[in-house]
């Protein structure tokens, strides 16, 4: 009789044993679970964030630094708007040509009014969309997409 | 008993359930770490957001030439509010996704305008700022609700200047 009570009880103990290592094993693969899908929504809100906020200061801090008189303009490329910065060097006149083009944000430093393609012009930021608007003559909007994510910026000149 | 499994009995029951309230300890830890992290990277993003749209109205504010024309962008874009001493407060509101929303308010922007007049013409002393109807959860900190703010200043002469021809 004592035999197989103790048999019961060490079956008891066991498997409520086995529980509690079960009910561990659980929780961890829960913990590592939950931890990932946090991990990747933070990475992609990040790199989202990222995207828009790098897209639209390159463009502000650009604008910002070349705001001088008949410097900037926006002209039609391809379909598009793109902003010209026009510069001058030792007497010889460039402009920097910032475009989207194929899911990024491209700048071209060239000659002015020589001609280029568009995968020319060096890669700067990915975006799903990018589209250049000039509201009246001193003001402009920019809009940035990625993933799904819209952010726009205003910008006013003082040169104009 | 041929396939009698034998425990080591040096660990008792009890030390075994205290492992599992510590682990189950260790966990609540990093679950709230998580959460936290999560609402963190949220702040941030709406930071991003905010910064971009007070940005930009003001850049709008600084492109016009009078006060009127101030005044009719904030009635057009912004619900008025009297704050008392003839003063107002422009107010619009945004769903969780920052969509402009009247009926889902989970954040404000507001901008509150003092006017200094002077002899030449008024300098309105503009105040922008973005909040957030309700604090984040998991992470209490005083003025948390604010999100960003910004005060500048614009000068709309009443003659000449570059904009009075």
């Amino acid at each position: 009789m004592y035999k197989r009570n103790n048999i019961n009880q060490f079956s008891f103990q066991f498997i409520f044993i086995m529980l509690l290592y079960l009910i561990i094993a659980v929780l961890s693969v829960m913990i590592i679970s939950l931890g990932k899908n946090i991990y990747d929504n933070i990475n992609e809100d990040r790199n989202t964030n990222y995207e828009l906020r790098v897209s639209l200061s390159y463009i502000a801090n650009k604008i910002r630094q070349s705001d001088k008189k008949e410097s900037l303009e926006i002209r039609g490329l391809h379909g598009a708007n793109a902003v010209i910065i026009n510069e001058g060097y030792d007497e010889e006149k460039y402009q920097t040509w910032i475009y989207f083009y194929d899911g990024a944000i491209y700048e071209m430093f060239t000659d002015e009014d020589s001609s280029f393609e568009l995968y020319d012009g060096m890669k700067v930021v990915e975006a799903d969309f990018f589209k250049i608007e000039e509201i009246k003559d001193n003001l402009y909007k920019f809009t940035a997409v990625s993933k799904e994510e819209i952010a726009e910026l205003y910008l006013s000149l003082y040169s104009n | 008993m041929k396939n009698k499994v034998s425990l080591n009995s040096r660990v008792s029951l009890w030390e075994i359930i205290l492992s599992v309230l510590i682990f189950a300890a260790a966990g609540i830890i990093m679950l709230n770490c998580f959460a936290i992290a999560r609402f963190t990277q949220i702040r941030a993003n709406d930071k991003t957001i905010a910064g971009a749209i007070i940005q930009s109205d003001f850049e709008i504010i600084k492109s016009l030439n009078t006060t009127d024309e101030m005044y009719e962008f904030l009635d057009n874009s912004y619900e008025r509010k009297n704050i008392g001493n003839n003063n107002y407060a422009y107010t619009k509101y945004f769903d969780k996704n920052w969509n402009q929303n009247s009926m889902d308010k989970e954040y404000a922007v507001t901008i509150r305008i003092s006017d200094e007049d002077m002899k030449s013409g008024n300098l309105m002393i503009i105040n922008i700022s973005a909040e957030k109807e309700k604090p984040y959860p998991f992470i209490k900190k005083e003025g948390m609700e604010q999100i960003y703010s910004i005060e500048s200043k614009k000068f709309f002469p009443d003659f000449g200047g570059i904009h009075g021809e």
